[in-house]
């Protein structure tokens, strides 16, 4: 009957077990599943008519046997004690009523039941149908005795005498029990099945005629409920201080897993920021301000794509990159699809049938219950940018977080290190914590996390701001550029709320780099006098950093800059960890300043001229350095007095030569003083992460 | 001021300032609404001189009665005309001929009036919204219906717009969505205004009739844009549960709850339903990227509101769900029968299935715990006649887990109500319902462990699932609902699933450590009892069997040596003495209990063995092991010994067989502790059965056949001392019984027995006859057709081959190259087919048919001994006998249906089939 493949597969699905069984590695647990699984096979083969009952009544008392050795034996290495510590813990804040239980059962009033009766009556029809005959012998070497001749009907004598007389005798014990079987039309049916009994004069066999007899027995007697009740109490319960043991270190448990499954989240919604800005931009709510106009849209699109250095493009990355190339090929796409019915459509009536195709040009509201309620009509409004959706921003006022969102983030020109010119040391370690953690997060874990926070100090125009927006850059992060006296002044008495919702925003945007210029005028020393709203802010700020409200595995990076680093407040630079100097341009950087400006200018310099003009530009800074070139560039146009600006040709201005720059020095003094060197010089010796 | 010609008045009442409206507004008003029966567009220009012009005027009170109830009925004619101009052009679009232009213009200025209105009707709403902190309803009846009624249909005509406008939808999708999201702020309008209503607690039935009417009508809608928007639909619900709890007091009785209830449910599972197929295509797909995602989780996030929504609503009116709260029980078994771990479930990514239960199931989970004290909700869970498809039964199981889970902290009448309820009992439930989960024990399902300790989280199997909650659920199980539960557990025991009477012999062993000794003792001996009086050789007393023997072993003394001493001195006659004086003293009860067991037992009685059999001695101290091993012994050879002498009749052959099976456990257990002497007389005994044993006759009586197997059985333990005689003369009949084609009971037994031949030195003399016959024996084994015994043909030839030093037999055995290659393959640890998972859980859903068939053939066979027809009460029939009654029907046809695809079917078939087809039309005929 049965294919044959399909017992090729329960063949190799039983050994299989088989296999497992006797590997020797097998854990008491998955003995069990695998002796289950044997039982089940049993269980089906016999429905399939593949064996007999018998087979697979002897089948499943052989591996029921092995089976409950497993389940039953409390060696820890072999046994799994009843499953009672899973069951336990399930069960330990129940009550415990086990001492009360009172058997309903006695061996009387068992026979009674509805399901014991049934099969009992089912089993006897059976085993009646299936005797053998009674007068047949098992004769030594004459074989068969002629009375089991084969022509002979098989019959038993038993099957007619021993039934009726089984009948009468439950049948006296019907009136015992109110919902007991009728038992003369089963009976008779009984009888009526089988055929004509031919008349023998053997004996009934004793034992067979004393299974009626004990059944009659059984139900004559009086039930003797509560018997057996013994005055002893001594019970098999399981010890009940193993459940407090059980409770703590199963509170130690949960709290392990929970930790490690927040973090499974967060990486994955990592994954998802990092690609949000690959989908449509009418889908990616999240990335408001660049879906409002296709041009900054290019523009990060760009950025991005600078931002993946060969060395660091992932696989994914890869993809990024090549689906943005597709998306610029087809810029139509987008809005043709969502009508269209193709499988990007808008709302969530694709595919459900007909009307899959009508699309609500109401914009969609955020998910979550009430959105409803709180919505205006705004008709009118249909162009502006869905309002963002993560949850984490619902207990932030909407208008802060537009706020932030349209205001503080920056989508400006794309930075590159290059454009920084020296400071070669606070670029390597910017690298080294800060950009590579971005890009590979998956490598940069534990210890090798990244810092929640960065300082750069250092005297004004060294570049601390340039070198904030690179990072952001080149991590492809979102970078929040916020002046401090922006927190603080522009919403009065809202500081703090400002400060949380920049960084929630912050967090949704993930990875995110908030550049805070100024930082001493925000987190400056905490002091009796001080303004109690810009105390909130402060407190805000630090709890926001790196407390208790933020996660381990938030790639949110607080970027300071500032050049009063000792008027920073002490809890603040502690969580600044990486405190990075960034000193006056040294000659070659002056000199790279230089080069690059006047690259783009028309001028006749010549290597040792550039050499002087370095040396001569000792001390000053970055943005002394900008001033200088400036102020040299107008040297030319000075110089033409004598002709009318109006009519000018631009080729008949003169090159900027030395000269320029010699009038030039003249006037721009460097900005820093040797002082205020000196402070910082000790200030980074003190704090300074650098050299 | 003009009074003949209407036009003329719209030209006049453009110049007149806010105060001359005010005054003028009497005399105006009649005639605006009078004067203007036909023409659109000087009626909808009415409506908005009417509204924004006039409507300020008119105080609260007299609104209702002077503007809305005159000019309401207008617009709603205005919009119907509107309406039904709209379609009839839009029909006319089909023919792609030289008018579709004009046709698609006067279309498009259709819509645009039709926004007009809407937008005028947005603003009336909105102007009404502001005059008062809480509107009374009696001062707007109409506006809300009428509202309504525009919003329906304009929403109507949206979703409908794929087919009426057939292909010209872009010409038109512009001005249509227009149409939507005027209707959309309309709405939104209105639920603003219905929200600042006013009933009062003592409103007139008008009110009440208004306000019922305005939420099943916002229900209609509901089901309109169920699949037009998400934010949309989600607030409409929002809307009707607000309402309808707002108003709790007044309109409970009069809501259509059940329409509700189906409304919530049906976009419930509708919502789930996107959501799995989104996971489905993200999965299929292999992306994981935004726009999906998004929308899964906005789909998800919309389950979870409707979930919200279901608890809210059903705490407020549970007490109306009597007839309908099958539907959420239904709720609860489509939803986990489309959701991993179902076999009928899509296949989604381990993320978004988190997802889903962690946003929605678990918002859905309270609503369990509302509907257990609802004593219809119980009714409807532990029906017997459920009648549930194949893919319901695993999710019915995992509700009833829930519920078990639920329970124990709930009170206890709750309890009580659950346990002892007018159906089934909750065990007896669970375990009927486990029986049908076969497909998914076997493939096996896994599902979430229950944390314990010092464990890694892993998954576990269905069955391990089961079990754990089941016990957990037993354990707190109250006192005075121990008899259900021993009920069900018997019930289940006796059951015809082989794994579900395991799950019911766990379920007991654990019971029996957690319960008093006396407990345990005192089942041991019911079973016991029961085992006693049952006809043999049913399967029921092989699992009842299986259980007295784990029943014992948790009986066991726990510290033998503190016993042994007391123990030593015992002896039968005393035992009763005894066992009396332990009660008192510092001896463990256990053991005394196990005294008592062997006492109320006692082994040396014949009638006894029948329980003696199934017994493992290993469970008994050692030296009642020894003594009960001894006797035991000695009653059945003495029985055997009576059978051997007298005329060796077939029918006095049943207790021999007892007998044997007897000396097989004393064997078995206590094989070390018998004396030499009393082995001996055994194995005489045994070798006089051989002399009789003829093959024919073996082959033709059961009966027989039994004591074949038990004989060679027994015969392993002497293996080692068996003479040549007696080794020719067992494999002589094996030989010549073999090709009779023996069934497969003794086919197996042979396996056995030829597994424990490698312990043997075969004697020369017999070699030349015994060794042929064995290779062949083994070879014929190997090619057995019925995969089990191949395999454990396969497993006693290993084990065969491993011990034997007839070195020179294996090869024989191994006759043909299929068989060799087998056997290398089964010796490699090769698996010879490797299935694919869908594959698994295709042929898992096949096999589930096959065992429900057997179960429901078996249950068949217990009907028709058991309760006879004519005593059953005579009630109407339910709806649930008829389900169940056609799902026995479709279960039969799916079993033909299998059977006919595994080979050519009898000839009477077709002739049977046919008269079926008849019969089932003539049913048709009278249902119609």
């Amino acid at each position: 009957m049965e294919t044959p493949t399909h017992s090729t597969v329960h063949l190799s699905d039983w050994q299989k077990s088989y296999f497992a069984i006797t590997s020797g590695t097998c854990t008491p647990g998955q003995k069990a599943d695998e002796y289950r699984a044997k039982v089940l096979r049993i269980q089906y083969a016999w429905a399939n008519s593949e064996i007999s009952q018998v087979c697979a009544d002897n089948l499943f008392k052989k591996y029921a046997e092995k089976y409950s050795a497993i389940i039953d034996s409390d060696n820890i290495e072999t046994g799994l004690n009843n499953y009672a510590d899973n069951i336990l813990t399930l069960a330990k804040c129940q009550q415990n009523d086990s001492d009360k239980w009172q058997s309903a059962l006695t061996t009387d009033n068992v026979f009674e039941l509805k399901c014991v009766q049934e099969r009992m009556q089912a089993g006897k029809t059976v085993q009646s149908s299936q005797m053998a005959p009674t007068d047949a012998r098992v004769l030594a070497e004459t074989g068969v005795s002629a009375s089991a001749a084969p022509d002979l009907p098989k019959l038993s004598i038993f099957s007619s005498a021993g039934e009726p007389e089984l009948c009468a005798g439950s049948a006296k014990c019907a009136s015992q029990g109110p919902d007991l079987l009728a038992h003369p039309p089963s009976s008779k049916s009984l009888q009526s099945s089988m055929p004509p009994v031919t008349k023998t004069s053997h004996a009934l066999p004793a034992s067979s005629a004393s299974l009626p007899e004990q059944v009659r027995t059984g139900f004559q007697a009086t039930p003797l409920f509560g018997s057996k009740e013994a005055a002893s109490s001594s019970s098999l319960k399981m010890p009940s201080n193993c459940c407090d043991g059980e409770n703590v270190s199963l509170s130690s448990q949960s709290a392990m897993p929970a930790r490690s499954a927040s973090c499974g989240k967060r990486k994955a919604f990592y994954g998802l920021a990092d690609e949000g800005s690959a989908a449509t931009p009418s889908l990616a709510p999240c990335q408001a301000s660049i879906s409002t106009d296709t041009g900054s849209f290019g523009g990060s699109r760009n950025r991005n794509g600078e931002s993946s250095v060969p060395g660091f493009r992932t696989a994914k990355e890869q993809l990024w990159v090549d689906q943005q190339k597709k998306s610029q090929n087809l810029p139509q796409r987008a809005p043709v699809s969502s009508y269209g019915g193709v499988k990007k459509s808008l709302g969530a009536g694709r595919s459900r049938g007909p009307f899959g195709k009508f699309v609500p040009p109401v914009p969609k509201q955020d998910g979550n219950e009430n959105g409803g309620a709180q919505c205006k009509p705004h008709a009118s409004r249909a162009t502006a940018p869905p309002l963002p959706v993560d949850e984490r921003l619902k207990s932030i006022e909407p208008k802060m977080v537009e706020l932030i969102m349209h205001e503080i983030m920056d989508h400006g020109p794309p930075v590159n290190w290059d454009d920084i010119a020296g400071v070669e040391f606070a670029k390597a370690t910017i690298k080294e914590i800060v950009v590579w953690p971005m890009l590979r997060p998956d490598i940069f874990t534990g210890l090798r996390g990244p810092p929640k926070g960065i300082l750069l100090f250092g005297p004004p125009g060294t570049g601390k701001t340039l070198i904030g927006k690179c990072i952001a850059c080149q991590s492809g992060a979102t970078f929040f550029s916020i002046s401090a006296s922006s927190l603080t002044s522009k919403w009065v008495g809202e500081g703090e709320k400002m400060v949380r919702a920049l960084f929630a925003v912050a967090r949704c945007q993930q990875p995110a780099v908030i550049f805070i210029d100024e930082i001493d005028s925000l987190l400056s020393q905490r002091g009796d006098g001080e303004h109690e709203s810009s105390r909130r802010i402060k407190t805000e700020f630090l709890v926001q950093l790196d407390g208790a409200t933020t996660s381990s595995e938030d790639r949110v990076l607080v970027v300071g800059a500032t050049n009063r680093p000792q008027e920073i407040d002490e809890a603040a630079r502690r969580r600044l960890a990486k405190r990075l100097y960034i000193p006056l341009p040294e000659a070659s950087a002056r000199k790279q300043i230089v080069t690059r400006l006047m690259s783009k200018e028309h001028c006749s310099l010549d290597e040792e001229e550039i050499e002087l003009i370095v040396k001569k530009s000792n001390g000053f800074s970055g943005a002394d350095m900008t001033q200088l070139c400036r102020e040299a560039s107008l040297g030319p146009i000075r110089s033409l007095q004598s002709t009318d600006i109006a009519t000018i040709m631009p080729d008949q201005v003169r090159p900027i030569a030395f000269l320029d720059f010699e009038s030039a020095f003249r006037t721009v003094r460097p900005s820093v003083s040797s002082k205020d060197l000196e402070l910082y010089e000790t200030w980074n010796q003190t704090f300074g992460c650098g050299r | 001021m003009s009074q003949a010609d209407p036009e003329l008045l719209l030209q006049e009442l453009g110049g007149w300032d806010w105060d001359l409206c005010r005054r003028e507004l009497p005399a105006v008003l009649p005639r605006l609404l009078i004067s203007f029966p036909g023409g659109r567009w000087q009626k909808s220009g009415v409506l908005r001189i009417l509204t924004e012009m006039f409507l300020p005027h008119i105080s609260l009170a007299d609104l209702e009665q002077t503007f809305f109830s005159k000019v309401l009925p207008k617009t709603l004619q205005l919009f119907d005309n509107l309406m039904y101009e709209l379609s009839s052009e839009a029909k006319g679009l089909t023919s792609q001929n030289t008018e579709l232009c004009s046709t698609v213009r006067n279309l498009l200025q259709a819509s645009a009036t039709m926004v007009q209105l809407l937008e005028t009707l947005t603003s009336c709403v909105r102007y009404v919204c502001t005059l008062q902190e809480c509107v009374p309803l009696e001062s707007i009846r109409t506006l809300p219906s009428s509202v309504l009624y525009v919003i329906k249909n304009t929403f109507i005509h949206c979703k409908d717009s794929e087919s009426v406008y057939c292909g010209h939808l872009h010409l038109i999708s512009d001005v249509l969505q227009a149409m939507f999201k005027e209707t959309y702020s309309l709405q939104k309008q209105l639920m603003e205004l219905l929200d600042m209503i006013s009933m009062g607690s003592a409103s007139t039935e008008d009110n009440i009739t208004a306000m019922v009417s305005v939420i099943h009508t916002v229900l209609e809608i509901c089901s309109v844009i169920s699949n037009m928007d998400h934010a949309l639909h989600a607030n409409t619900w929002k809307f009707i549960i607000k309402q309808s709890l707002k108003h709790h007091s007044l309109l409970q009785c009069h809501l259509k709850h059940n329409d509700i209830l189906s409304g919530l449910c049906k976009d419930t599972l509708l919502s789930f339903q996107s959501c799995l197929q989104l996971a489905e295509q993200m999965k299929m797909s292999d992306i994981q990227e935004g726009t999906d995602l998004r929308l899964f989780q906005k789909t998800v996030k919309l389950c979870r509101f409707f979930a919200n929504s279901l608890v809210h609503y059903t705490k407020e009116f549970l007490s109306f769900f009597s007839d309908s709260c099958c539907q959420l029980h239904q709720l609860f078994l489509q939803i986990y029968s489309t959701f991993p771990p179902s076999l009928y479930a899509p296949e989604i990514s381990e993320v978004h299935r988190d997802e889903i239960s962690r946003v929605f199931l678990v918002a859905l989970d309270p609503l369990i715990n509302q509907l257990l004290p609802f004593s219809p909700f119980m009714e409807q869970v532990l029906s017997e006649k459920l009648g549930l498809p194949p893919e319901q039964q695993l999710p019915q199981c995992l509700v009833l887990i829930t519920i078990m889970d639920k329970l124990s902290s709930q009170p206890e009448e709750v309890q009580a109500l659950w346990n002892t309820g007018k159906s089934l009992s909750l065990f007896s439930a669970l375990f009927f319902s486990f029986q049908q989960c076969s497909g998914e024990l076997s493939l096996p399902v896994r599902l979430p462990e229950v944390i314990s300790t010092g464990q890694p989280a892993v998954p576990i199997t269905l069955y391990h699932y089961v079990c754990v909650h089941l016990c957990s659920f037993i354990a707190s199980t109250l006192p005075s609902h121990f008899p259900q539960l021993e009920y069900a557990l018997l019930d289940a025991v006796l059951g015809s699933s082989m794994i579900t009477s395991l799950l019911a012999m766990d379920s007991w062993c654990f019971l029996a450590r957690y319960g008093t000794a006396e407990l345990c003792a005192h089942h041991v001996v019911v079973i016991a009892h029961l085992i006693k009086s049952w006809p043999s050789d049913c399967y029921q007393v092989s699992a009842l069997g299986v259980l007295l023997r784990r029943m014992l072993f948790l009986m066991a003394p726990d510290h033998q040596a503190s016993i042994a001493p007391a123990s030593s001195v015992f002896n039968r006659r005393d035992l009763n003495k005894l066992s009396n004086c332990l009660l008192v003293c510092i001896v463990p009860i256990k053991f005394c209990l196990q005294v008592e067991f062997a006492h109320k037992f006692l082994p040396e009685e014949e009638e006894n063995l029948a329980v003696w059999q199934h017994i493992s001695l290993k469970a008994l101290n050692p030296d009642l092991r020894k003594r009960v091993a001894c006797q035991l012994c000695v009653a059945g050879l003495a029985q055997c010994r009576r059978w051997l002498n007298s005329r060796r009749a077939l029918g006095e052959l049943q207790p021999v067989n007892t007998a044997l099976s007897v000396l097989l456990a004393a064997y078995n257990f206590a094989g070390d502790t018998l004396e030499a002497e009393l082995q001996a007389s055994i194995l005489g005994v045994l070798g006089q059965f051989w002399t009789f044993l003829q093959a024919k006759q073996v082959s033709d009586a059961p009966c027989l056949q039994q004591t074949l197997c038990l004989l060679l059985q027994l015969l392993e333990f002497f293996i080692q001392a068996l003479d040549t005689q007696l080794i020719t003369q067992v494999f002589a009949l094996q030989s010549s019984l073999f090709r009779l084609d023996p069934p497969d009971h003794v086919r197996l037994a042979m396996v056995d027995f030829l597994s424990s031949m490698g312990k043997v030195f075969i004697p020369q003399e017999a070699q030349r006859q015994v060794v042929p016959q064995l290779s062949c024996l083994f070879a014929s084994l190997l090619a057995d057709q019925t995969w089990l015994i191949h395999q454990h043909a396969l497993e006693a030839f290993t084990h065969f081959a491993e011990e034997t030093s007839h070195e020179d037999v294996v090869p024989q055995c191994l006759n043909s190259e299929e068989t060799k290659n087998k056997v290398v393959s089964f010796l490699a640890k090769m698996r010879q087919v490797e299935e694919t998972t869908e594959a698994r859980t295709e042929r898992m859903k096949q096999e589930r048919i096959t065992c429900s068939a057997q179960f429901m053939k078996m249950a068949g066979e217990l009907e028709s001994t058991g309760e006879p027809l004519a005593k059953r009460a005579c009630h109407p029939p339910s709806e649930e006998q008829y389900k169940s009654a056609v799902g026995t029907m479709e279960g039969a046809v799916e079993a033909v249906k299998l059977l006919l695809g595994k080979g050519s079917p009898p000839a009477w078939l077709a002739v049977k089939l046919e008269a079926l087809h008849t019969a089932i039309a003539i049913l048709r005929d009278s249902v119609r």
